[in-house]
């Protein structure tokens, strides 16, 4: 049983969620537009390791529909790639959450990419034009960025006493 | 390609669930918002005067215009009448402002603050005071989305004021540019030349800027010049629009919606 002075705060695991998604929207102008990580992508991904048994498939999905919202897209492309993203993050959770960080980034590279191509390749399926290459580079500075974000969402969740 | 479509009731709820996106945008608007306010309260009263002084003359200047343009329009309505031709069908427009956020990096769209609670739908035409900046794609409740002119899926039939040759441009995707096509190799068209709508397809009114044309290349063994320009509207500096919605005189229009903000409407 819990008691006093060890209650979870679980407010923290949405905020984190909240923090990122207004970074997505952010706005930072045309030329900075394709540096900008794909930050839900890595708050989802941290969780995913750290806590594979609070986000299922159905929280992916939910974030995923929220971005769709947010974006006034086409509704469900998000939805799509944030659910496999939490799909093959749980996955192999237990194995990548002890692996070196620098390995993490590795990992977290490959499901960044496989993410934008899965966008890209729904907006040719839409439009019939290839957009968003530029975003290659988001996705070398979201893998770089992610032993920072992986230090400061560790100290989150011992802060809001989650497992 | 694959196409797509919503159903009405779908549509209606995603315009309603996007309410729970205005926290997330008040937020990541607010460095901006905040920004502005800091820069316009340390403008000094000097540069306020002097921009006062020049927006009145501006103003003079272009009121005089006006008179005349209302006094050559009702010309033309006459003139069209005496000619049995339809007559131009008359617009009112109303004010948006931007809201600083970007909504999507795989997408070239703004976000204005004004929805169908407004009276906004779907392929309304979205004008700033260069030019066209795009048309509605996705209107929710209190916000919508636009999509610019330089999305390469956004056509728009236009006309060179110069030699009234009717094309049609599409966004390049890059730089802010655009394309214009089916421009006929020995086609009357030179570098600078004004792009305006040419008011067929329907989505826009005839008579606004789009383009100018910025560099024109002639391929000898293609059938057409490979075409670039310039959008006309202030796609990237500025924060206001305007939207511009037709009144049909046969078609009776509800005057309930679009006049939900009476003091920036106005009639033209």
């Amino acid at each position: 049983m819990i008691s006093f002075g060890t209650q979870r705060r679980l407010w923290v695991l949405p905020a984190t969620f909240v923090v990122a998604f207004v970074m997505f929207a952010l706005p930072v102008g045309e030329e900075w537009k394709s540096y900008m990580p794909a930050w839900v992508t890595l708050v989802l991904i941290y969780w995913c390791l750290a806590t594979p048994e609070k986000i299922t498939l159905g929280t992916g999905w939910l974030i995923g529909l929220g971005l769709d919202i947010l974006a006034f897209g086409l509704l469900g492309r998000y939805a799509l790639t944030k659910t496999l993203i939490t799909y093959l993050t749980r996955r192999v959770a237990l194995r990548v959450r002890v692996y070196p960080v620098w390995q993490q980034s590795v990992f977290v590279l490959m499901l960044l990419a496989l993410e934008s191509v899965i966008l890209v390749a729904i907006g040719y399926l839409i439009e019939g034009n290839i957009q968003g290459l530029a975003q290659w580079r988001a996705l070398a500075i979201g893998a770089a960025l992610w032993p920072f974000i992986f230090w400061f969402l560790r100290h989150c969740r011992r802060w809001s006493r989650l497992p | 390609m694959v196409s797509y479509t919503y159903s009405d009731a779908v549509r209606r709820v995603a315009g309603v669930i996007s309410v729970i996106s205005a926290p997330v945008h008040l937020l990541a608007s607010s460095p901006v918002v905040i920004y502005r306010w800091l820069d316009g309260s340390f403008e000094s009263t000097a540069t306020l005067e002097r921009d006062l002084v020049e927006l009145n003359q501006r103003h003079l200047v272009l009121q005089t215009r006006l008179h005349r343009f209302k006094a050559l329009e009702a010309e033309n309505q006459r003139l069209r009448k005496l000619l049995g031709a339809v007559s131009d069908v008359s617009h009112h427009i109303q004010l948006a402002e931007l809201v600083e956020v970007d909504l999507d990096p795989y997408s070239n769209t703004i976000l204005i603050n004004r929805g169908t609670a407004d009276g906004v739908t779907s392929g309304l035409p979205v004008i700033d005071e260069g030019g066209v900046v795009g048309q509605v794609t996705r209107p929710g409740l209190f916000h919508s989305a636009v999509t610019l002119v330089t999305d390469p899926g956004q056509g728009v039939p236009v006309q060179a004021v110069r030699s009234n040759l009717r094309t049609i441009t599409f966004g390049a995707g890059r730089d802010g540019q655009m394309r214009v096509f089916y421009v006929d190799r020995n086609a009357d068209i030179q570098i600078g030349d004004l792009l305006v709508t040419s008011g067929l397809g329907g989505t826009y009114p005839a008579g606004y800027p789009v383009a100018n044309v910025s560099q024109i290349q002639r391929n000898v063994n293609e059938p057409f010049m490979t075409v670039w320009a310039i959008p006309a509207a202030h796609l990237d500096k500025g924060t206001k629009v305007m939207l511009i919605f037709t009144d049909h005189p046969s078609a009776e229009r509800n005057p309930g919606s679009g006049s939900g903000s009476a003091g920036d409407s106005e009639r033209d």
